[in-house]
């Protein structure tokens, strides 16, 4: 049994108040040394990612106010630490999928804002040509999976992809985040066991943000710490501050290096929360203005802009330069959304099969 | 011509096409070590060895959705479910993902699968086992639904479904394993396209739509009729989705009186599609109202002569196809 | 008013929480809103001062609807001039561009299409309708009209049309007395017999005026098995004239006997069957059939007559009609004549027989020659009783009553001598009737 066969208990610890003061490793410990990271591309650019998220969601949030985009529209504020941290560790050929807060992978992936904005206004140039709107973004060339609007249903798929890295003899791995209401559902069991069995590439990453809609994880879950859950599959699972773009990055990390050295499954715990209600028409009365408030005293952007400020690798204003580029390109990607053509009647069935004849 | 059984005539098609493709492979339960549930995957591992032949654990959403995952990069998976009864607790997976991927993610991600297994009633096996779940699948745009009857058809529509890049449903049948009949040497290779019907025989009197376990019968109701003067067409669908529309309105057209025999329940059926499309395209052509010949209004029994009251049959459709011709 | 929930149309400001002259800032909450979900709060998208409010707390107003104005700051705080002018916000209202161009989306552009489709379907049926109408008004006969309404398959419809035919004249066959193409057909057979008749007499030829009609069922069975017969099976013919003379008589003490007992009457028909049955036991080949590894020799007689129909005929059969006597047979041939004629007979009442005898007797036919119904290996055809002069054994001309009939056989089964010989035992029986009481 090597080192990640073995797993350790994640803790009893309780979620405190400031639950995310008392993030710890839960089975294994972080690599440090991070230096070793493949796109490691100074660390503004992590925080540039984080802002891009933000200003373009808060542009899709007044987008879908003003009835530009359709359906639903669940929005990733809060959160943004999670994605950008854990793909600033991955390869650029890693396979990415997710569930429908799906906004923040694609950008974080590389797809630019202007084809999400498109596919959130439902037109031809989305990433997605306006099929998929905001619930299924995919990306072929920046290998990003989808988009995936059943909880639980795309974690056979993640097991799926990290199945043909194994059959080809690959060490590509696959990244799977999920949302902490899917931890329930007979297809995260039915994964994570085929996973753990054929010990295939996948790192199943639980954004826990304490609810599944308006549900808090407690009133869903049966286990006290969520990561206990891998347990039941003999699968190494970690603990990460999901506030904590750096934390996040060198956890996931840690797993993926691991991974990569002998094909195996990683679970891995983000602890996190959005600021916005579950979807757009959510009023989030379930939590108190006083919780919001005190995750907001821990967001992710500004206090990794006090890191960098206090470690003298930012000023205020190549900051305020960072922040500008981000609300222009999102400005810049609602007027290219807006003047994108709609997919042509005509390709209708164009999709439905491969053959395109839609018979 | 040779002749071999329904399910050689399966096991043939995998192996050969797992002999052309290294990216095909099949997963399922019991597939590799105990040769499948039917025997239908016999000596696959033995050919192939433990990579490309899979048993998978009881979980059908997991080696399902595993399979469309894998099939998302290019992997050509064979799912087996021992039968599509068991493919229930997958719905998900064959309903929401198969099939959507392609429209959802604007045309990037194709899902080149088949889901393959024994389907619909087989003797005494009550309501949880014996789903005929060809009305359900066909409802779903981007699934495509085989249904062969005989050997012939069951190797060359796997062979096709394998190189298909969509995803293809074959629908098998536990009651024709073990039938046998005539079909091309093995150095033939042999590709039926989908959404291709036959006739399984000529006639001009009234046509009999059949599939999978539904033929046998029409032939034998066709014989019977034959002997009293009615020539009864058989045609034999192969495919639901694509459905050959072309033949079913070219026979209907010439016989006038059309008689479906399914084997599913009737409601939202394949039958009930195919008498609209009929009314639709050829109304004028008809002489007499459309008859199905299907399964009960009931959830399977499991008493022997209860289950076969449910079931179509030979006799049923002879007396649909009286009625049809007014006798 | 911006749209707070996937299904809300106008939202009520429940309260606004910046007042005019306020400044704001992107994200900040400026009021709450009642959608029809919940009560939620709506952010600035943008900084600014809030300039005017226009809709007051409590008011209901229309989503897109404009609720306050917000004028930007031309001064970004805290920030060094920018390269280029990005964050200019001029003087805008929120949920501004309420007013976008309508473009058609892809589901109206469908709803138009359908809507065609259907207009241009009912538009056509609706004529179709108007027509059918007219010509069973024009007609005003009684025939199968149920409140004016004919009910006919749609093929009989498309047929009747074709031949220019009235469906409220026609009788219809069908269930409810619906009128299926058959109908059609054998109404438009009686008015070529009534009104031009001419058409039927003219040789047909390139051009030739010709009226179609299409084949039966049954007309289709028959013409494919005699094609089926004369093509595969190979003929002969041996044809004989027999001396009705004793026969005749006996039918008629008999039908004399048989009158003051209440009992049918026997036909010359029946006591050819009768014959038959009797010769068929004395020459079993004859009543055989050829396969394709051996002749079967039957071990019943099933003996078949045939019976005319308007649309064709039908041989019933009489089945182990070697144990049955001449009254039997009578009796079981009259009952099967006249359902047959009824169009009542059972599949196998009409489907098995060994052989077959066909009269055209009534018909005024002397003799002819038959074809034989597959696989059964002869078919006796007899023709009429003929008064004729007669050489009688001592050389003198008489009066005789003559029945001409030809055996028609399949010689792969029945050679020439055998053929013969059951008409040898055939003409023992016919000249000598008693033998068939016995």
């Amino acid at each position: 049994m090597g080192r990640f066969d073995t797993v350790l208990d994640a803790g009893s610890q309780q979620a405190s108040a400031r639950r995310l003061d008392n993030v710890m490793p839960a089975t294994i410990p972080i690599e440090k040394d991070a230096t070793k990271l493949p796109r490691q591309e100074g660390e503004l650019h992590l925080l540039y990612q984080m802002l891009l998220i933000r200003r373009f969601e808060e542009r899709a949030s007044q987008a879908y106010q003003q009835q530009k985009i359709g359906g639903f529209c669940h929005l990733y504020i809060g959160q943004e630490a999670v994605v950008v941290g854990a793909l600033a560790a991955t390869r650029n050929d890693d396979y990415v999928i997710t569930a429908y807060r799906d906004h923040a992978h694609a950008i974080a992936r590389g797809t630019s804002l202007n084809a999400c904005m498109a596919e959130l206004l439902g037109k031809s140039t989305g990433c997605s040509r306006g099929l998929g709107g905001s619930m299924h973004f995919f990306d072929r060339a920046n290998h990003m999976y989808g988009g995936h609007a059943i909880v639980g249903g795309h974690l056979p798929l993640a097991t799926g992809l990290a199945f043909a890295s194994k059959y080809r003899a690959e060490d590509r791995c696959t990244l799977c985040f999920l949302g902490d209401g899917a931890l329930n559902q007979g297809a995260f069991h039915e994964a994570l066991n085929l996973a753990a069995l054929w010990k295939l590439p996948v790192a199943f990453i639980c954004e826990n943000n304490l609810f599944g809609m308006g549900t808090h994880v407690a009133r869903a879950a049966s286990v006290k710490e969520v990561a206990t859950r891998a347990k039941g599959y003999d699968m190494p699972s970690m603990i990460a501050n999901g506030m904590e773009v750096r934390h996040m990055r060198d956890t996931v990390y840690t797993a993926l290096q691991a991974m990569r050295k002998r094909p195996h499954p990683f679970f891995i715990e983000a602890r996190t929360y959005r600021y916005r209600g579950h979807s757009m028409s959510d009023p989030a009365t379930y939590r108190t203005k006083e919780e919001l408030e005190k995750y907001k005293q821990e967001d992710p952007i500004t206090d990794f802009k006090a890191i960098l400020l206090s470690e003298g690798k930012l000023d205020e204003t190549k900051f305020q330069e960072l922040d500008r580029e981000a609300k222009r390109l999102s400005a810049e990607a609602m007027r290219y959304a807006e003047e994108s053509p709609e997919l042509p009647l005509e390709d209708l069935h164009k999709y439905t099969f491969v053959d395109g004849t839609g018979k | 011509m040779r002749e071999i059984s329904y399910r050689q005539a399966l096991n043939e098609a995998m192996e050969e096409e797992m002999l052309r493709d290294p990216n095909v492979f099949l997963i399922g339960e019991e597939v590799a070590e105990y040769n499948g549930a039917y025997k239908v995957s016999q000596g696959l591992l033995e050919k192939f060895g433990p990579k490309r032949v899979l048993d998978t654990p009881i979980s059908e959403a997991g080696f399902a959705g595993l399979g469309i995952g894998a099939a998302m990069v290019g992997l050509r998976p064979i799912v087996e479910f021992m039968t599509f009864s068991f493919s229930l607790v997958a719905f998900d997976q064959v309903v929401n993902n198969a099939p959507n991927m392609l429209t959802m993610s604007g045309g990037q991600f194709n899902i080149p699968i088949v889901f393959r297994g024994p389907n619909g009633p087989a003797h005494q096996l009550g309501a949880t086992h014996s789903h005929a779940t060809e009305p359900l699948y066909s409802n779903v745009p981007g699934l495509k639904v085989a249904v062969p009857a005989t050997p012939r058809d069951a190797k060359g529509l796997l062979k096709t479904a394998i190189r298909d890049d969509n995803p293809v449903l074959v629908l098998e049948s536990e009651l024709l394993y073990n039938i046998a009949g005539p079909i091309e040497d093995k150095d033939v290779e042999l590709l039926i396209p989908l959404g291709k019907a036959e006739l399984k025989r000529k006639g001009v009197d009234v046509t009999i739509i059949c599939y999978a376990q539904t033929v046998r019968m029409a032939l034998a109701a066709a014989e019977y009729l034959a002997k009293q003067g009615i020539q009864a067409e058989v045609l034999d669908l192969r495919s639901i989705k694509p459905l050959d529309r072309e033949t079913i309105m070219s026979s209907v057209s010439k016989t006038h009186r059309c008689v479906i025999a399914e084997q599913n329940k009737p409601f939202c059926g394949v039958g009930a599609e195919i008498a609209f499309q009929l009314q639709r395209d050829i109304f004028d052509e008809l002489d007499a109202p459309i008859l199905r010949v299907a399964q009960e209004e009931v959830p399977m029994p499991y008493n022997e002569s209860l289950e076969a009251a449910v079931l179509p049959s030979q006799e049923k459709i002879i007396e649909a196809v009286y009625q049809v011709c007014y006798l | 008013m911006p749209r707070l929930s996937d299904t809300m149309t106008d939202g009520v400001v429940v309260r606004w929480l910046k007042k005019p002259g306020d400044v704001v800032n992107m994200g900040d909450v400026l009021a709450e809103i009642e959608t029809d979900k919940a009560t939620m709060e709506m952010e600035a998208f943008d900084e600014g001062v809030l300039k005017e409010i226009y809709v007051q707390e409590g008011q209901k107003i229309a989503v897109g609807e404009p609720i306050a104005l917000i004028s930007g700051e031309e001064e970004e705080p805290a920030s060094p001039a920018p390269v280029e002018k990005i964050h200019a916000v001029p003087k805008r209202r929120i949920a501004q561009e309420k007013a976008r161009i309508p473009q058609p989306k892809l589901a109206e552009v469908q709803h138009a299409r359908d809507t065609a489709d259907v207009e241009e379907g009912y538009s056509q049926a609706h004529q179709k309708r108007v027509a059918t109408a007219g010509l069973a008004a024009s007609s005003g006969a009684a025939g199968n009209t149920t409140g004016g309404r004919v009910k006919a398959s749609p093929l009989a419809r498309k047929v009747a049309s074709k031949m220019n035919l009235d469906l409220s004249r026609i009788e219809g066959s069908g269930p409810g007395g619906r009128i299926i193409q058959e109908d059609v057909l054998a109404a438009a057979g009686q008015k070529t017999v009534v009104s031009t008749p001419s058409v039927v007499a003219l040789p047909v030829g390139s051009g030739a005026e010709a009226e179609l009609i299409p084949l039966t069922p049954m007309r289709r069975v028959i013409a494919q098995r005699m094609v089926e017969s004369k093509s595969q099976i190979p003929h002969f013919y041996l044809q004989v004239e027999l001396d009705a003379g004793p026969m005749l008589q006996l039918r008629s003490q008999a039908n004399e006997s048989l009158a003051l007992s209440g009992g049918g009457k026997l036909s010359i028909n029946d006591f050819v069957l009768k014959a038959c049955v009797e010769a068929l036991r004395r020459v079993p080949a004859v009543n055989s059939s050829f396969s394709d590894n051996a002749i079967l020799r039957y071990k019943h007689v099933h003996l078949g007559f045939a019976v005319s129909l308007e649309e064709g005929l039908i041989t019933p059969i009489i089945r182990n009609a070697e144990n049955k006597s001449l009254r039997q047979i009578s009796a079981e041939a009259k009952e099967l004549s006249e359902r047959a004629r009824a169009r009542k007979l059972k599949p196998e009442e009409y489907q098995g027989g060994t052989f077959t005898v066909s009269n055209l007797g009534g018909f005024g036919i002397d003799n002819f020659q038959a074809i034989i119904n597959p696989p059964q290996a002869a078919i006796l055809a007899v023709g009429s009783v003929i008064k004729k002069p007669v050489v009688s054994s001592p050389d003198q001309i008489v009066v005789g009553q003559r029945l001409g009939m030809t055996l028609c056989c399949d010689h792969r089964v029945v050679d020439g001598a055998t053929g013969a010989l059951f008409l040898q035992e055939l003409r023992k029986l016919i000249e000598n009737p008693t033998l068939m009481l016995i």
